[in-house]
């Protein structure tokens, strides 16, 4: 028998259309192996992902609860009313000027945002100790000699209505409710209610109460699977 | 010239090796073909859990970068109100800074592993100022926190006062005097006092009697029943207590031993009867009376009656819950520079004190540095 004769046997023929058979559905196999694998790891990623935003957004309702509540006074500024926390949002501080004009209260102030005659008051103290609330009617900016100088403080001139006795300092501050409604944490200024979360809360499971020392109760679960605990709870306080 | 074929039995090596392998063994080429197949299944089952792996990785990498950013803010946050306490906690004395005058850092300091704070001080008023509490971490944000403190200022106390006796009611015996005429005067061992006589009602127009302040300088108002009986300013009747360099249960007093000087405050729970001659800030929580030839040079506050024997005298103010009676030969020598220099030495009570009902004010936001 010669060489070629040996490496080519007759049988190989039926022995190639095994092989294909095998090999294809060796293939499918794996194409359907990968598939499903990949269906697992989208899977898994997305629960590692959904975790990620549900500490996210957790963490955001925490802050902000914390933050409206930090300047404060439980039953003067803040209160816990059908499940909604209606609050003073205090915004920023104003602090009276040592010159003061004709034609308003000149004050260098600071905040989160820039004071609005559209929506804010401000809670006022007087010298002689008083806290008292005015609506502001009107401010402007303006470069008002001898008033404090303090790093990122603008001066400006307020129109408060009532006009304020011997006026010190000011907290400027909008009126605002917090609430869980329709699977999301949101926020009310006026009439509509924003969403500040999206919406996987089971609101069932929502809830804002006013906590035995004075503070705000948080209790929340985040609807569908994920890989961390879903339910949380916890307190915030004002300064104290 | 024909090819000529190779005899079998002469193959060359390398041929005749391969089909050694072949017919000797078979499985050995199976092996071969699935090594390939497990390969592939291999690197998908590691292409797939890299997948998962940076997935997790990029999850978790956000959540430590939001969690230590957060940190940083609650750690620098929380070091700007430890510096707010520590300020409010180290400033003894009289205040020294200027209504209207800038944000001057009165205090720093560190905290942490590499935090550190600093305190400003704005004088809004008189006995009004704003402490602002800085806090930052390494190079980070600086945080604010700011409080609102009232620090007794003696001259401006004593404008408030618009008599020399202060009460519900008033009553004199035979020979019982209460004197105007030396509200400013110099007198033994004690100088005058330009700065409380530049604005003071009281020195430019002094009465003998006068009905009680209303709130805040007398009794609670809004300020609540911890105020309601005894007050000094924005000092209760407990936080009194708590400073007085003499805490008293009532009963007598009288030190011989300190004819003259000054007890700094000196607060009685309860009545107390007076028999030494003694300087200072008095403040009973109950009712006072001066035994015959005792006397007490400052300021005097009773919350309920007050009553003098014969020859016995008040140097100085005297505010009173109920009424104030002098008997016979007894006298009430009006002086505000007396209760000036006694608010002034009374050194516990020289500090600021965060305002009570409310003291935190912002929201301050953060600094860039």
């Amino acid at each position: 028998m010669t060489p070629r004769a040996m490496r080519r046997p007759r049988t190989r023929h039926g022995f190639a259309l095994t092989e294909a058979v095998v090999a294809g559905t060796l293939l499918l196999l794996l194409v359907h192996v990968g598939w499903w694998v990949a269906a697992v790891q989208g899977v898994v990623a997305a629960r590692v992902v959904t975790g990620a935003q549900i500490l996210d957004e957790t963490r955001l309702i925490q802050h902000v609860l914390g933050a409206e509540i930090a300047y404060g006074q439980p039953g003067v500024d803040w209160n816990v009313r059908d499940n909604e926390l209606h609050l003073r949002a205090f915004r920023g501080l104003a602090v009276g000027c040592a010159a003061q004009t004709s034609d308003g209260w000149a004050v260098a102030v600071a905040g989160y945002r820039s004071p609005d005659a559209d929506k804010d008051s401000v809670l006022v103290l007087s010298e002689n100790g008083h806290w008292s609330v005015a609506a502001l009617a009107g401010s402007s900016r303006r470069n008002t000699p001898e008033c404090h100088d303090v790093a990122g403080f603008a001066t400006e001139v307020w129109q408060l209505d009532p006009p304020a006795d011997r006026a010190l300092l000011g907290m400027y501050f909008e009126r605002g409710a917090y609430r869980f409604s329709d699977g999301a944490f949101r926020y009310r200024r006026g009439v509509a209610w924003q969403p500040l979360t999206g919406t996987g809360i089971a609101i069932d499971s929502a809830a804002i109460s006013v906590a035995a020392d004075g503070g705000v109760t948080t209790r929340m679960t985040w609807e569908g699977s994920s890989p961390i605990r879903p339910s949380f709870h916890w307190n915030n306080w004002g300064r104290r | 010239m024909g090819r000529v074929e190779p005899d079998p039995a002469f193959l060359p090596l390398e041929q005749l090796g391969a089909q050694m392998k072949h017919a000797v063994v078979p499985g050995r080429t199976r092996a071969h073909a699935e090594a390939g197949f497990a390969l592939v299944l291999v690197l998908l089952a590691l292409l797939v859990l890299a997948g998962i792996a940076s997935a997790a990785l990029a999850a978790s990498v956000g959540q430590v970068r939001a969690a230590t950013m957060a940190g940083k803010v609650l750690s620098a946050r929380t070091g700007a109100r430890a510096g707010l306490e520590t300020l409010l906690r180290s400033r003894p004395g009289i205040p020294q800074s200027q209504v209207g005058g800038g944000a001057v850092v009165v205090d720093s300091g560190t905290f942490a592993h590499d935090g550190t704070w600093r305190g400003r001080e704005l004088r809004l008023a008189r006995e009004f100022h704003l402490f602002i509490g800085e806090g930052r971490i390494a190079d980070g944000a600086i945080l604010r926190e700011a409080r609102v403190a009232w620090w007794l200022d003696p001259a401006a106390r004593l404008r408030s006062h618009g008599a020399v006796v202060e009460s519900v009611s008033l009553e004199m015996g035979t020979g019982a005097e209460i004197r105007t005429d030396s509200i400013l005067a110099d007198r033994t061992g004690m100088s005058g006092c330009d700065e409380p006589a530049a604005f003071s009602g009281l020195a430019a127009a002094p009465l003998a009697h006068a009905a009680l302040p209303p709130p805040p300088e007398w009794g609670g108002g809004a300020d609540g029943p911890p105020f309601a009986d005894l007050r000094l300013g924005w000092f209760s009747n407990q936080m009194l207590a708590d400073l007085a360099d003499h805490a008293l249960a009532g009963g007598v007093f009288g030190t011989a031993a300190c004819d003259g000087c000054r007890l700094g405050l000196v607060h009685s729970r309860g009545d107390l009867l007076l028999t030494g001659r003694q300087s200072g800030v008095l403040a009973v929580d109950g009712s006072l009376r001066l035994a015959p030839g005792a006397r007490w040079t400052g300021l005097v506050i009773v919350a309920r009656d007050m009553a003098l024997e014969p020859n016995s005298a008040v140097v100085g103010l005297v505010r009173a819950g109920g009424s104030v009676a002098l008997a016979d030969g007894s006298m009430i020598d009006g002086s505000l520079c007396a209760a000036y220099h006694a608010l002034g030495a009374a050194a516990s009570l020289a500090r600021p004190i965060p305002f009570p009902r409310r003291s935190w004010a912002g929201p301050v936001p953060p600094s860039a540095g």
